[in-house]
């Protein structure tokens, strides 16, 4: 190794996260312990090292940052239209219920059909429920092939790390099915396999998309209808 | 019902996880208490509305300081207060340290640090929260490998230098900057 190789590679050595192989560290160490100039120079590097660092990354963080920044976070996300609607609900339940209504923020207009969405009342569409999962900043788009009639619920749920869409169609007692969205540059589904009476994977090469449905019973029963002829 | 506001928001454990280490980047980059509680939490605000694009969470942090880093270049470019020097007078970096260094002092090496334009400033406060590897740091200011090794060659002379005046001279011995 020249001492040329060595200036390069002292700012590699010592640190946290490993930078050089192992390979490298030990014809590093034979060069310094044969050649004085780039100990000294190695040397100098470390003392500047060990008297900058601690104290650069000693900086006293405020007690109440973290409340703070959690709140702001939180008063955001009260800023989306669904939320706001749910907030409006549960104020219209305690007025009618005789309740006292305080409201700390101005209140909202409340429109019966957007009520009735948001507390599943009114029936999702293939194309609400595409228009939610894109508001909530989701890609990937609701599975084809479902009667949309059945869809009880449309959640946004923390999936091995990652937030993705899953809608929830049932049928009675004949069959209830989750459907997770994953997508493709997300997760990788190669390694599973079907189970014909519980696990059933689509692929949508169009969207590329994995749907990874989760059933109990007969999953022919959430099938959208033949139209009437 | 929805279930999305059941369960504690994603956002939510990256402030746990992350807010501390942020705010020591921000304070170190800006100088200010007061600037860097405001660009941490503007930091996690633009985090929740771009959370879709994070793709892993073991790239979080270095993902959340990427933000952090632009919303803070954003500001200064807004200030003005951006150095128009290049660390030229700085000289080469010498082959060894002169003498020993003295004790550094925080706010002596905030004052150094001050004095970096933000181009050096940066990279070796990441190089000294020792939390990224060389990688992390091209990725998070996107310049190359060897421009990210000659800034932070010479800063480290730059603060050599710097933190071996007596504090009380600082600011005073190079003059033309800023
Ligand atoms: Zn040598």
């Amino acid at each position: 190794m020249e001492c040329q190789d060595v200036k390069q590679l002292l700012a590699f050595a010592d640190r946290k996260c490993a930078e050089l192989d192992a390979p490298e560290l030990d014809s590093l160490k034979q060069h310094l312990e044969t050649c004085p100039t780039c100990a000294e120079a190695a040397q100098a590097e470390r003392a500047l090292d060990d008297a900058v660092g601690p104290v650069l990354r000693d900086v006293a963080v405020p007690a109440d940052l973290k409340a703070k920044v959690l709140k702001r976070l939180a008063a955001e996300r009260g800023a989306v239209p669904w939320k706001r609607v749910l907030a409006a609900a549960a104020a219209i339940l305690i007025a009618v219920t005789g309740g006292v209504v305080w409201l700390n923020s101005p209140a909202t207009a409340v429109s019966e059909d957007e009520l009735r969405q948001f507390v599943s009342m009114n029936q999702w569409t293939q194309e609400t429920a595409k228009q939610f999962l894109k508001d909530q900043g989701l890609v990937g788009l609701p599975p084809d092939n479902f009667e949309y009639g059945l869809l009880q619920h449309v959640d946004v749920i923390r999936f091995q790390g990652r937030l993705v869409g899953k809608l929830t169609f049932s049928r009675g007692d004949e069959c209830t099915a989750s459907v997770l969205i994953l997508p493709w540059k997300q997760f990788s589904t190669k390694h599973l396999t079907e189970n014909p009476t519980s696990l059933s994977i689509r692929h949508d090469d169009v969207n590329e998309v994995t749907y990874l449905i989760l059933f109990r019973g007969n999953l022919d029963a959430l099938r959208p209808k033949p139209p009437i002829t | 019902m929805l279930g999305f506001g059941r369960s504690k928001p994603a956002i939510d454990s990256l402030v746990e996880a992350h807010y501390a280490a942020l705010y020591r980047y921000a304070y170190r980059l800006c100088g200010s208490s007061q600037d860097a509680e405001d660009l941490t939490q503007e930091t996690f605000c633009l985090a929740q509305k771009k959370l879709f694009q994070l793709r892993e969470d073991a790239r979080a942090k270095s993902w959340l300081f990427t933000i952090l880093r632009n919303a803070y270049l954003h500001r200064l470019r807004a200030s003005k207060q951006e150095k128009q020097v290049s660390l030229e007078a700085v000289g080469e970096l010498s082959e060894r340290g002169p003498e020993p260094l003295p004790a550094v002092d925080s706010a002596h090496l905030q004052k150094a640090l001050n004095e970096l334009p933000e181009a050096f400033r940066t990279p070796i406060v990441l190089f000294y929260f020792e939390d990224f590897s060389y990688k992390d740091i091209v990725e998070q200011m996107n310049v190359p490998l060897g421009t990210v090794m000659s800034r932070l060659a010479r800063a480290k002379a730059f603060l050599r230098q710097r933190l071996a005046e007596p504090a009380e001279l600082m600011g005073k011995t190079n003059q033309g900057e800023g």
